[in-house]
């Protein structure tokens, strides 16, 4: 007996028989546990069919910790932490397409071994030759077959693909009747099942090539039962993550709905290409958007209350299958402050850092619900214009988080910048820029949920806010209206607003913080002039955000229109660009979302309901032509000396 | 000392020294003190201009003399003693006048640095050539002088220093002076080739100074670097960068290795004055050379990334050298934490950096996932990696992975395709090559190391094992995984689902569940169908075989009901060659309806099997397809039956109750076959353990008892154990309990005795099952009749556990464990390309094979051939080694002694005429 085995064996199976030890650790010991069955495997102290059983026992365990969901005693495939190290790049899950088939992966030289491996070995069985007619049991009668082993050998002529060289165990005595029948019959059905569940038997092979491939772009025509019915159900839901979810489907449905709707009233961020399907669709195809919508956005982790109460409701608390579901469920952000409450409910409160300790779980909770690091990846080239302050911004955000060791003494970033201009000119969307290029954790705090949730409280949320980005380095903070947090302190003011404000600024520039902290207050507003002037002066780089110039209003459009049917020439799209000066970017998309309804109201009344997507007229530059009439710009050219008139005095552009 | 002292000692020479010395020293005198007064006197009024005239008129000639001394002392020093006085002055103002050239030259560079414009480099041609050469013929000199003087040092010492200070600021001056020339657009070849040779004496002063002076071997390097990059474009092509970037990786790792060693001494002397201590000043110093070197391999290789294609494969070899120093690495010293900590920042973070700077290079991509083309290592880069080198291998493999997101689309293709034309160099996907990597790391999977975990919100970083930290890594590298990869990545699955190592299949089921729930249903659905095709062309005796069955259960957990339903369809249950899928499936994982059918299927289909033996007589050669349906049977009644499916369970019962009368331990023992009827009858009776008739219950523990009282075959002791720990749900009725309760108090006993420490610990597992739910308390008592035992179960139930081996002893013994489990991994992998190529492995079952395979005699020969080609490999790999390199840089003078001991050992194994 292999003591030292048996003792480490043991030390584990009590550690996972506590109950005490995280996930991680359980499914460590699991491994071990296989490892260590392996090795009596090796060392010959167990057969293969004792390590088989034993492996599937320690395995189904572990698949049961991998597996899971539950924060307590799963690990969800790891995808919290994959996941996280993924959070600034595309995902594109949803165009994968498997190249193997059932052919094809025939044809793999690994796969080649095994069925040779299995055919090297397969001609012998259990039983030797002579036993073959001992009769098991206690009587024992006369023999009536007598079966020679040599048949499966024979390779049907017929079949020169590897498919067909498959011989199998089961089929060992039937091989004495019908050598050849037997393995063309398991071929054939193979093949055959595939198509239909019918009866295979003598369906000719040439019928049924590789039908793993098209399994999952469409029913191949003339094909009925139950195959066909499933392909039905994926053509309804194409990007069919939500085939996963189907038992919910209704629900997940509505939810979507309302996301695009929200979707729509985000328009404000200009050039952002997701916020543009404005154009009339059915109610099906709307459906189907979201989903491939959904689909482009990077799957969040975490826990969404919403959802996942549906999920408990609709596949029952045994089902492993609720995991799958959460972990393709591509809530968008929108929902998440919503959402920020439960889902920190869900998690049990955790060690945290060191640094952490003396605030209170919820209020760390909450600020942790801000952060921000998944939802669409934005890139520079999203946004259009903007040249300076795009240039400016790689240069005093992104690429001292990237080097730090050379942005240093003078070089050092500076710790505020303040981005101003008219509303809907992507203030926002620079913000989510950074926060995905910078590889920064992104706080984005609205000014709101640091001052109204807990009145009194407020200065405790703005320290622990930037206690906790301390302790996530390098950190940008990003507040959206900064002018309500940081607006002038006058004398008749709220005693607590009053503290939030000298807490904000102590913490961003005072005693307590270090020069070498890597943390970045982003603040966008639209009002600049309201601001503190001791908040103006921590907000050392303050970058006008100016109204897009026909360059930028013209790619505005262009990406815009490039998702729709149109007709627009060239000169056309420059027309509409010089007549939309003073347009914002928000405006920009109001028009172009305007201008997209006007084919729909071409329709007559009647024809809504039977017109086919597709029979819709291109949009045209007349409808652009009547859109200019009813859009009207959102800032006031006198809005605008304003802004010229305080980027003079104290903006850092040109 | 004045210039005049030479003169001064001259004149108070004996008649008979002057006539001796005459020839040699009378030109030098002149010379030196020409040269010094040409310096001092005239030279302030040289202009520009006319300076390069004057200096190829003397310079030469100082070089000349300064060569004509250095042999002359060469030549006198065998017979210095402190006696010999004469020689002794006449050594002393050799150097003197060694001194005076130096301080004339460094007078020459100062005028030169004098003018407010920058010289142009055709205007002072001769200058740096020929203090170059002075300065590493001091430099050599200086090195070499202990051997040179011996024991006489001493008398000498002093000038010595001040001719290596001299040479110093000569040197220092020289670079000054260099820094301010610059080429401009009309430089000529010549200037260009100046430079280059500039460049190239100063390397050659690298090698000599590298154990002078630290801060002037720095000092070098930083001015090399800086000109051959201030001169890129010009001098780009003439340079050896091969002898640069090999010095500099040299330098890199003699200080590496100098810190190293430091940090032994000082972690023998205790933690407490470890600061003050005059090593860890050393250290530090050192420490700071080493992170000097590395960032100036970094930069280097940013700038001329384009001609260092030939040297990939050493930087490879860097990285690895310095990562398997580091913990998690075995091999690493146990060095205290600060230190560690502080090399680790000075080391290990360029050599990340170092990566990132290589990751687009193709012959790097191509040393790293290098594959090696011989047929019958099929896995193995690695032989050529020693051991310490295979978890930083790994981790290099998964650094790569997270490296590469942002890289362009040549990069991508470059490390995730592998080689795809047969004129490449061969190379694995980055992904298989991870899994090879990670297979080969068994050893630290069994310690097992830990690594740093991925920093999630607050938490402080975690620290992970090599699983976890590699399955991290792949997925998040699968999360961001282009379309045109899918292939690529399947393939390397497929292909770590089916080598022999079950952990590292276990990884690659991982990944696949990740990727099956990422991607969309109809992927999942559609590697579910897949694997389970593969399951069916799969023998069941294969070891691939329950790779496989691991991946299709944890998909099918993953789809969703239709497209389970979907798999049903495609392979119905109610068809025996469909069998082998629904071996793996977990009926739990399923959807209702299809659930349903899969119970009702197998039980009628088991039930038709069942009838077709009986009619056929029991044969024996039968059995096996009687035991497929069971073992798809035992699947279908594992867990709690629903009440609704009462009919299936009573169907199951009645088949259960046919079989038990026909086994027959005899019979059992002697047909293995058998032995697998038995196995899954045991499992089906311990699930319907409620329904079943006592007397039934009865004759198996009686068939049991018998079979574990001979010598009973694994796989029946542990379904034994499970029927065994089921019996604890049954309350035995009073009329049968004298019989069923002695048997298994009987049969407890001797199963909890076992030998074997896997049975024994089931026994126990098995037995404390039964013992906390059974109302027949005296059965426990019964079973533990032996004192030995008793304490064994005792011990157990407390949960004490006896301590932990010794760090080494376990180590060895774990190193041993991994040694086996690839031995035994290869055995079955070759076994098959045995089948292959059609050689001798026959007889051996195909559904349950036996334990031992009659298969050492023959593989004694094909071992014998594999190690020989290892070391062949090795030996062919060293001499390459020597010979590919044209630098002069010699060969670590540990190799000879090293080859001297393997040539022994070679004598040692061969079994020479003598012996035989």
């Amino acid at each position: 007996m292999s003591g030292a085995q048996l003792d480490e064996w043991q030390r584990r199976s009590f550690d996972i028989s506590s109950g005490t030890c995280a996930p991680e650790q359980t499914a460590d010991a699991y491994r071990a546990h296989v490892l260590s069955i392996q090795y009596a495997w090796a060392s010959s102290q167990l057969s293969q069919a004792g390590a088989d059983s034993l492996l599937r026992t320690y395995s189904e365990r572990y698949a049961a910790v991998l597996d899971s969901d539950d924060p307590h005693s799963g690990l969800n495939n790891y995808a919290e932490s994959a996941l996280h190290l993924a959070r600034s790049q595309r995902n594109h899950s949803d165009k994968w397409e498997s190249s193997l088939t059932a052919e094809s992966v025939l044809e793999l030289p690994c796969v080649q071994r095994m069925i040779q491996a299995g055919t090297g070995g397969g001609a012998g069985s259990l039983v030797a030759p002579a036993d073959v007619n001992i009769s098991v049991g206690q009587e024992s009668e006369g023999s009536i077959l007598s079966a020679p082993f040599a048949g499966l050998k024979a390779e049907p002529p017929l079949f020169k693909s590897a498919g067909a060289q498959v011989s199998k165990k089961p089929e060992g005595n039937n091989s004495v009747t019908n050598p050849l029948g037997g393995a063309a019959e398991r071929v054939n059905d193979f093949e055959g099942g595939s198509i239909t569940s019918g009866d295979a038997f003598g369906r000719p092979p040439a019928r049924s090539q590789s039908l793993f491939g098209h399994a999952a772009s469409g029913p191949p025509p003339g094909t009925s039962g139950p195959a066909g019915a499933t392909h039905n159900q994926s053509a309804f839901f194409p990007t069919s993550n939500a085939v996963k979810r189907k038992n919910f489907c209704h629900t997940t449905g509505e939810a979507t709905r309302d996301m695009g709707v929200k979707g729509t009233h985000r328009g404000q961020s200009s050039s952002e290409p997701r916020s543009a399907g404005g154009t009339f669709r059915s109610a099906r195809e709307q459906f189907i958007v979201e989903q491939q919508k959904k689909n482009a956005h990077q799957p969040q982790r975490g826990s969404a209350p919403g959802l996942a109460a549906v999920i408990k409701k609709s596949l029952g608390a045994n089902r492993p299958r609720g995991a799958a579901s959460k972990f393709v469920s591509p809530l968008p952000r929108q929902e998440e402050e919503e959402g920020g409450a439960g889902l920190s409910a869900n998690q049990e409160p955790r060690i945290v850092d060191e640094r952490l300790k003396n605030f209170e779980p919820k209020i760390i909770e909450l600020i942790m619900s801000e952060i921000m690091d998944d939802g669409p990846p934005v890139a520079w080239d999203d946004i259009a214009g903007l040249e300076f302050a795009k240039a400016t911004i790689k240069e005093i955000v992104v690429w001292p988080m990237l080097r730090p060791d050379i942005f240093t003494g003078l070089r050092g970033p500076p710790k505020g910048i303040l981005l101003f201009g008219p509303p809907g000119t992507g203030k926002t969307l620079i913000g989510k820029c950074i926060a995905c290029q910078s590889g920064a954790t992104f706080f984005s705090i609205s000014a709101s949920s640091l001052t109204s949730k807990w009145v009194g409280e407020g200065e405790k949320m703005v320290r622990a806010l930037f206690a906790i980005a301390r302790c996530h380095q390098p950190a940008v903070i990003f507040i959206d209206e900064i002018d309500s947090l940081l607006s002038q302190r006058t004398d008749g003011e709220h005693d607590s607003s009053r503290r939030i404000k000298t807490e904000f600024l102590v913490q961003l520039d005072g005693a307590s913080t270090a020069a070498e902290d890597r943390i970045l207050v982003v603040g966008a507003t639209n009002r600049p002039q309201e601001i503190d002037e001791a908040a103006r002066r921590r907000l050392a780089k303050r970058l006008y955000i100016p109204l897009p110039e026909g360059a930028a209003r013209h790619q505005i459009i262009a990406s815009l229109m490039a998702r729709e049917k149109n007709q627009l020439g060239a000169e056309e799209l420059e027309s509409v660009v010089s007549a939309a000066e003073g347009f914002s970017g928000a405006d920009m998309t109001q028009l172009c979302r305007e201008a997209a309804l006007g084919p729909i109201r071409s329709i007559q009344f009647g024809d809504i309901a039977t017109i086919s997507p597709d029979q819709v007229r291109p949009i045209v530059y007349g409808d652009f032509q009547d859109a200019l009439k009813t859009v009207r710009p959102s800032v006031s050219p006198k809005d605008l000396e304003l802004y010229e008139e305080w980027n003079r005095t104290f903006g850092c552009g040109r | 000392m004045s210039q005049t002292t030479l003169l001064e000692e001259v004149v108070h020479w004996s008649p008979e020294t002057c006539r001796q010395q005459l020839g040699s020293v009378l030109p030098k005198l002149t010379i030196s003190c020409i040269l010094k007064i040409i310096t001092d006197i005239f030279l302030p009024h040289i202009g520009l201009k006319e300076v390069e005239e004057c200096f190829s008129k003397v310079l030469p000639k100082a070089v000349t003399m300064f060569d004509n001394l250095m042999k002359e002392i060469s030549n006198q020093v065998g017979g210095l003693s402190s006696q010999n006085t004469e020689l002794r002055t006449l050594l002393r103002n050799l150097l003197q006048a060694m001194v005076h050239i130096i301080e004339a030259m460094s007078a020459c560079v100062r005028h030169v640095c004098s003018f407010e414009e920058a010289p142009d480099l055709d205007a002072i041609r001769f200058l740096p050539s020929c203090i170059l050469k002075v300065l590493k013929h001091t430099f050599q000199h200086c090195k070499e002088s202990e051997q040179v003087y011996c024991g006489r040092l001493s008398l000498v010492a002093d000038l010595l220093q001040g001719l290596f200070k001299e040479a110093y600021s000569l040197q220092k001056g020289l670079m000054e002076l260099l820094d301010r020339i610059s080429l401009d657009t009309n430089a000529t070849e010549e200037d260009v080739s100046d430079i280059v040779t500039v460049i190239h004496s100063l390397l050659d002063i690298c090698y000599v100074i590298s154990d002078l002076d630290m801060a002037l071997h720095a000092n070098t390097w930083k001015f090399i670097v800086k000109q051959s990059v201030k001169h890129q474009s010009y001098v780009e092509e003439h340079l050896r960068h091969g002898d640069i970037s090999s010095c500099l990786s040299e330098n890199l790792l003699a200080s590496f290795r100098t810190c190293l060693e430091l940090g032994e001494q000082i972690k023998q002397t205790g933690p407490q004055e470890m600061t003050q201590r005059a090593e860890y000043k050393l250290f530090q110093k050192n420490t700071k050379m080493c992170r000097f070197f590395a960032n100036t391999v970094v930069h280097y290789i940013k700038e001329f990334n384009s001609f260092l294609s030939k040297y990939c494969s050493r930087f490879h070899q860097l990285y690895l050298q310095i990562t398997s120093m580091f913990p998690p690495s075995l091999s690493a010293p146990g060095l205290p934490p600060p230190l560690s900590e502080e090399l680790s920042v000075a080391a290990v973070l360029p050599m990340e950096a170092l990566l990132v700077q290589l990751l687009p290079l193709r012959p790097f991509a191509e040393a790293v996932l290098r594959k090696d083309q011989r047929e019958f290592e099929r896995l193995v880069s690695s032989l050529e990696l020693s051991v310490e080198w295979q978890l930083p291998q790994c981790l290099l493999l998964v650094s790569v992975l997270g490296h590469l997101a942002p890289q362009p689309e040549e990069a991508l293709q470059l490390w995730h395709q592998g080689s795809q034309f047969p004129e490449e160099t061969p190379r694995f996907p980055i992904y298989q090559a991870i899994m090879n990597g990670f297979r080969l790391c068994c050893t630290e999977r069994l310690v097992p190391v830990l690594l740093p975990g991925v920093m999630l919100k607050g938490q402080a970083q975690g620290r992970v094992s090599l699983h976890h930290h590699v399955c991290v890594h792949l997925c998040a590298s699968v999360a961001a995984l282009p379309p045109s990869y899918l292939p690529v990545l399947e393939r390397c699955l497929v292909e770590a689902l089916l080598q022999a190592d079950l952990q590292t299949a276990l990884l690659a089921t991982d990944v696949w569940c990740f990727t099956a729930r990422y991607g969309t249903a109809e992927l999942c659905l559609q590697h579910g169908l897949l694997i389970a095709h593969l399951v069916k062309v799969c023998a069941s005796g294969v070891y691939q075989s329950s790779h496989l069955g691991l991946l299709l259960r944890r998909l099918v957990v993953l789809m969703t009901p239709n497209h389970q339903t979907e798999l049903v369809e495609r392979f119905p249950p109610s068809r025996v060659e469909n069998l082998p899928v629904w071996h793996h499936v977990q009926l739990g994982a399923l959807s209702p309806d299809a659930c349903h059918r899969l119970r009702t299927d197998v039980t009628a289909l088991t039930q038709q099997a069942l009838d077709r033996w009986r009619d056929g007589g029991y044969r024996l050669g039968q059995v096996d397809k009687v035991n497929t349906a069971l073992r798809a049977l035992q699947v279908v009644v594992r867990g709690e039956p629903s009440s609704s499916e009462g009919e299936s369970v009573l169907a199951a019962g009645s088949i259960v109750t046919q079989l038990w009368s026909r086994m027959c331990p005899a019979q059992v023992q002697t047909h293995p076959v058998l032995q697998c009827t038995l196995r899954w009858l045991l499992v089906i009776t311990a699930s319907l353990v409620k329904t079943i008739d006592h007397s039934i219950i009865h004759q198996a523990l009686q068939c049991v008892a018998s079979l574990v009282s001979q010598k009973c075959p694994d796989q029946v002791a542990l379904a034994a154990l499970e029927f065994l720990a089921s019996l604890g749900k049954v309350f035995v009725s009073h009329d049968s309990q004298s019989q069923i309760l002695p048997r298994l108090s009987s049969l407890f006993g001797s199963l909890l005795a076992e030998r074997s420490w896997l049975l024994h610990q089931h026994a126990l597992e098995a037995f404390a099952h039964f013992a906390e739910i059974t109302n027949h308390e005296e059965v426990i008592s019964h079973s533990l009749s032996v004192e030995e035992t008793k304490a064994k179960v005792v011990n157990y139930l407390s949960k004490t556990v006896n301590g932990q081996e010794a760090g080494q002893r376990r180590l060895d013994r774990l190193n041993m464990e991994s040694l086996m489990i690839e031995q035994n991994n290869r055995r079955l992998e070759t076994e098959i390309d045995g089948a292959l190529s059609g050689s001798t492995v026959c007889a051996t079952a195909d559904s349950e094979p036996c334990p031992k395979r009659v298969r050492q005699e023959t593989s004694k020969e094909e071992e014998y051939s594999r190690y020989v080609q290892t070391a062949e490999s090795a030996l062919k790999a060293l001499q390459a080694l020597g010979s590919q390199d044209t630098t002069p840089l010699p060969p670590p003078q540990w190799l000879e002694a090293k080859l001297q001991e393997l040539q022994n050992l070679i004598t040692q194994i061969s079994p020479g005429p003598s012996s035989t």
